[in-house]
């Protein structure tokens, strides 16, 4: 073989290389950029969605400002003094029995709502998790794309 | 003076149930019912102001299905009271006609 081929050859080689490197790296790009395109198709209808962490506990007062105020309806109805203008004796009693169902009714439902407010703070703590999951995949994304470009550069 | 429903053990007041019953209705079940839907109003606008999403209508209409819940509850056993109570008041009525059989 002679050295024109032999120096041919890995020319040709050091060519296919190249061509292979950076055929790999946009198909590496195309993936990523598919990838987004289908996640994107993921955020609802409004367009956007988000939290604003300095806020949940602005959330969890209105919440708790809510519970008070439906408790409020159940202290303030004075039921004995109420069902003795209209009957005196069991059936007074009777009465009595149902008003306290109904508070017990109103008073689960606030136990309820109380309960919203940790459910809005774990929701919030797992988009801060959520995001942070992602924005760290997204970090090794970039190094891959760093790598990926730095092995194609030709010159030092 | 002849003895009222204040002095009574035992006893049932016409007016004194329709009062109750105005009572149960206004100052219990409709102020319960307008305390849920505007406080859940309020409720909405609060976290439209720190969340928005998916997640977030998720979590309004959860409580808008626990609003609707107790509304209804409530509406039902209102109108189950108002008929227990006027029946009572009618049966106190048929006790007391029958106490005594006139000569």
């Amino acid at each position: 073989m002679s050295l024109q081929s032999v120096a041919g050859n890995i020319s040709t080689n050091f060519q296919n290389d190249i061509q292979t490197t950076i055929s790999q790296a946009k198909n590496f790009f195309n993936n990523l950029f598919g990838q987004v395109q289908a996640d994107l198709s993921h955020i609802w209808d409004g367009g956007f969605a988000g939290i604003d962490q300095n806020g949940l506990e602005t959330l969890k007062g209105a919440i708790e400002t809510y519970c008070q105020r439906i408790e409020g309806v159940i202290t303030g109805f004075n039921q004995n003094a109420n069902v003795e203008q209209a009957f005196k004796g069991p059936i007074a009693d009777a009465c009595a029995s149902y008003v306290d169902s109904v508070k017990g009714l109103i008073a689960a439902y606030v136990s309820t709502v109380r309960a919203e407010k940790t459910d809005a703070g774990t929701a919030f703590e797992n988009y801060a998790i959520g995001a942070q999951q992602l924005s760290q995949n997204m970090v090794s994304d970039s190094d891959t794309i760093r790598q990926q470009a730095q092995s194609i550069r030709i010159d030092d | 003076m002849a003895l009222n429903i204040e002095g009574a053990s035992l006893g049932v007041d016409a007016s004194g149930i329709q009062r109750y019953i105005t009572d149960i209705n206004t100052n219990l079940v409709e102020e319960a019912c307008t305390q849920l839907q505007q406080g859940l109003a309020e409720l909405r606008a609060a976290t439209d102001a720190v969340w928005v999403g998916k997640s977030a209508e998720t979590f309004k209409s959860n409580m808008e299905h626990d609003v609707d819940s107790i509304v209804s509850a409530l509406m039902e056993s209102r109108e189950a009271l108002v008929n227990e109570i006027k029946d009572l008041g009618a049966k106190m009525g048929e006790v007391d006609e029958n106490l005594v059989q006139a000569r």
